[in-house]
């Protein structure tokens, strides 16, 4: 019993360490697009959306065709069209500096490398933008939640517009 | 340079090379921040931009698609299917709007703007619904704050606010041309354009007018003509000085000539102009976003203009400078810093004497905006307004008294707290102290008359149905007015009589609220409110007649008690079919009869259901045409003492381009 106890243990633990906790979707990937709007010096037009992906993060991969399938050839949103682009966890420090990294839940062990990333980064994880390694962490259900981190904000001199600021959870 | 400041000069740049392009966000781009929070936004509860659901006030909000697929012709016909907001008409034209009580013509506690430029008349205190120059076709939306909001708007927002928020030519394009026939010969038409003569300035302009046969059963013998006439005509432009700095420059002029009824009872008919000029700069920097704005208004009425000697002839102007910072500090806090100076003047001729006096008024004022956690939000805003009073009054004109002074200095408040302890529910906790000046015309007549002040206390309870897909509101509140006052004539003799405007006495008010709204399916949107309000007067001191003192009021017996309303509306891309209703019960008001006897009695308007109906149809993405009906089930039905509503068919076609 106690064996078997241990075995769902580890099985759970492991779903928890290899599932996202939520798998973005096309309402959150829009609300990214908008958000990029407030940044000052506005976004507008075509933006890569680079998804991130770790070998050593069962399904992340997968989580990150998923998210650039739901892009396609491109997802308008607000000011920008989303561009995607894959891209692993080894190459986030050469990213083009016209883009924007988007972290999949699930990628808490590469916090300290997405962090090095000198583009903007966002989520849908809160987890990042608490970690501070995202700027932006987006939520739309059951209302719709924005998250800056305040500290990732600052490290690449990201700023808002003001009204912005004021409606959203700065961390 | 340390390693630290390399890195941030990196990632600097980096953001610069990514978003290289000019900013356009300094003034609200409402329509981003509604399409990116799912939600309407607005600022008429703090000063700063709030999701709707999170202001710490009792807020309405009608978007401009409910407004599209309304059927309305005026804005008083779209507040009149709110909870708790009560419209009362006289005439063809002329429309009283009150929130939670109180109502009366020509009634001076509810606060109207159009994007934050008072269009509430100072002078008499009241709103001329007829000649505000704004276009349907040109709002985005409708902010209806109910209780007072005295702390962020100043005097006169007591029983509540509606700020009118048009299109930012900016941000977004608005070309429509619309015109309508009445089946009782009536006529409309209005148009809206966007263009931009340069790439960093848009201008948008609209002008609209109407002319209609009055209804049947008012004194048409003043007058001699029985056409209602109103045309307006505005124009704003919007500049992108900078990346982080815009211009707004506006100006405006409407008229109108219709019957309308005064506090007195009397009926009158009035032509009427008024223009208004505004400046706006707003800057989004280091500071915050600062505001700065100057506007002038100003109003010319002749009453009775068909009479051989001038009656009641105004013209009145108003001039305001405010500037307001908002600001946040740390990722918790968010503050409004405000001062504002305004200046009205008034002159006035009555009975063939003309009198002159004007007040001016300092304000200052602030707001703290607490995100105490995820959960709960408190906000606390206190202002100070000192108005100055000087000039002649209907003693000093008449009866050779000195001229009048005056110093009024009031605090007002407002202090709200929002929990939401799960994402379905929301309560908000608010008081309030609002302050509810006198008009100069009030001071011309009384210049003793004191501020009235309203105390009040209400907690809300909002919760999303999913079984609905929609939400429900319950509102609870309770209101302590202190020192009302109105204009009433005093009859010394028969035919001899002096308007007075002293305070009266004391009023109390609890009500509550309940309303739902739904979705059914993916074309059915329907709203159902109840509202029942239960007043308790003090002793209110009683105006002078040749036969005894009389009553003027009676918010007991005039207060409407139990409102219902619903109505629903079906929208399938192609055909709009809406009906809205209301049950309005029976109440007393004072009437004088006599115009020229003032002897006020107590008259009955009986209880009335007014429905409304609209089609329309959607020939194609460019044309629409409608069928609009109002008042179907009231014609001949009175809703003042006076004169009767008639029922109204209206035809028409709204291209868009």
């Amino acid at each position: 019993m106690r064996k078997s106890l241990t075995a769902l243990s580890i099985i759970a633990a492991s779903m928890l360490a290899t599932v996202p906790a939520h798998a973005a979707g096309e309402r959150d990937l829009q609300l990214i697009g908008r958000a990029l709007s407030f940044v000052e010096g506005g976004a507008t037009g075509n933006v890569t959306l680079a998804i991130v992906y770790a070998d050593d993060v069962a399904g992340s991969q997968a989580e990150a065709e998923s998210i650039s399938a739901i892009l396609g050839s491109g997802l308008s949103a607000g000011q920008v069209t989303l561009q995607p682009q894959l891209i692993s966890i080894s190459d986030v420090s050469g990213i083009g500096s016209d883009a924007a990294l988007f972290v999949p839940s699930g990628m808490s062990a590469h916090y300290s490398a997405i962090s090095s990333a000198p583009s903007i980064t966002v989520s849908t994880d809160r987890a990042c933008a608490d970690a501070g390694a995202c700027v932006v962490a987006v939520q739309s259900q059951p209302s719709v939640e924005i998250y800056v981190s305040r500290s990732a904000a600052d490290a690449r001199s990201v700023s808002f517009a003001s009204a912005f600021r004021m409606m959203i959870n700065e961390l | 340079m340390s390693k630290f400041n390399k890195k941030s000069s990196i990632f600097a740049l980096s953001a610069i090379a990514m978003f290289g392009l000019p900013a356009m966000a300094q003034s609200i781009d409402y329509g981003s921040l509604e399409m990116l929070f799912d939600e309407p936004v607005t600022t008429s509860a703090t000063g700063a931009p709030q999701r709707s659901t999170d202001a710490p006030v009792t807020m309405e909000i009608i978007s401009a698609d409910e407004i599209r697929n309304s059927g309305a012709v005026n804005i008083p016909t779209l507040l009149s299917r709110l909870a708790g907001v009560e419209v009362q008409q006289y005439g063809r034209n002329f429309h009283d709007v009150a929130i939670r009580g109180y109502n009366q013509n020509k009634t001076p506690r509810l606060l109207v703007l159009v994007n934050g430029r008072q269009v509430f008349q100072d002078y008499y205190g009241f709103t001329d619904w007829d000649v505000i120059p704004v276009q349907l076709d040109e709002i985005r939306q409708i902010e209806i704050v109910k209780g007072p909001n005295t702390a962020l708007f100043g005097f006169n927002a007591v029983g509540g606010v509606v700020n009118i928020i048009t299109f930012n030519p900016l941000y977004t394009e608005t070309n429509t041309l619309r015109g309508g026939v009445d089946f009782n010969d009536g006529v409309r038409g209005s148009g809206v354009a966007t263009f931009r003569p340069f790439e960093n300035t848009a201008i948008r302009m609209s002008a609209g007018g109407q002319q209609a046969q009055e209804f049947e059963d008012l004194p048409f013998e003043l007058r001699g003509d029985p056409q209602n006439e109103q045309w307006a005509f505005a124009a704003e432009a919007g500049i992108q000085a900078t990346s982080n700095t815009q211009v707004f420059l506006e100006g405006t002029v409407s008229s109108s000539i219709r019957m309308e009824r005064l506090p007195s009872g009397a009926n009158i008919v009035r032509d009427g102009e008024t223009t208004s000029l505004r400046a706006t700069v707003t800057h989004d920097g280091d500071w915050g976003l600062i505001n700065a704005t100057a506007y002038r208004n100003t109003q010319e009425y002749l009453t009775n203009p068909f009479a051989p000697t001038p009656s009641f002839d105004v013209e009145a102007g108003l001039t305001v400078f405010k500037v307001e910072d908002l600001f946040k500090v740390g990722a918790d806090h968010t503050f409004r810093v405000a001062g504002e100076y305004r200046e009205n003047t008034l002159d006035l001729i009555l009975f063939g004497n003309s009198s002159s006096n004007e007040y001016n008024v300092f304000s200052v004022g602030g707001m703290w905006n607490w995100a105490i956690n995820d959960q709960l939000s408190s906000t606390i805003a206190v202002r100070s307004d000192t108005m100055n009073f000087e000039g002649e009054t209907i003693f000093s004109t008449n009866f050779g008294a000195p001229e009048a002074e005056r110093e009024i200095s009031e605090i007002s408040y407002n202090a709200g707290l929002v929990y939401t302890p799960t994402p379905r529910d929301l309560f908000r906790f608010q008081i309030a102290r609002g302050i509810q000046t006198p008009s100069l015309v009030q001071l011309f007549f009384s210049p003793d008359v004191d501020p009235s002040i309203v105390n009040n206390y209400a907690i809300d309870y909002d919760r999303q149905i999913s079984e609905l897909n929609g939400k429900m509101r319950i509102s609870v509140f309770y209101q302590d007015n202190q020192d009302l006052f109105t204009v009433a004539n005093a009859a010394f003799a028969p035919g001899v009589n002096i308007p007075t405007g002293e305070n009266l006495g004391d009023s109390e008010l609890f009500g509550v609220e309940l309303s739902f709204e739904g979705r059914i399916g993916n074309h059915i949107d329907w709203y159902a409110s109840y509202a029942i309000n239960d007043t308790t007067d003090g002793d209110f001191a009683q105006v002078a007649s040749y036969d005894g003192l009389r009553d003027i009021l009676d918010f007991e017996e005039s207060n409407l008690g139990d409102q219902l309303k619903a109505g629903a509306v079906y929208d399938d891309g192609k055909w709009v079919f809406g009906a809205h209703a209301r049950v309005v019960p029976s109440r007393q008001v004072f009437d004088s009869f006599d115009p020229g006897d003032y002897q006020y009695q107590r008259v009955t308007v009986d209880s009335y259901v007014a429905l409304d109906m609209n089609l329309s149809y959607r020939l194609n993405d460019d044309v629409t045409l409608s069928l609009d009906a109002f008042d179907l089930t009231n014609d001949d039905d009175v809703q003042v003492p006076g004169g009767d509503i008639d029922s109204r068919v209206w035809a028409s076609v709204r291209f868009t381009f």
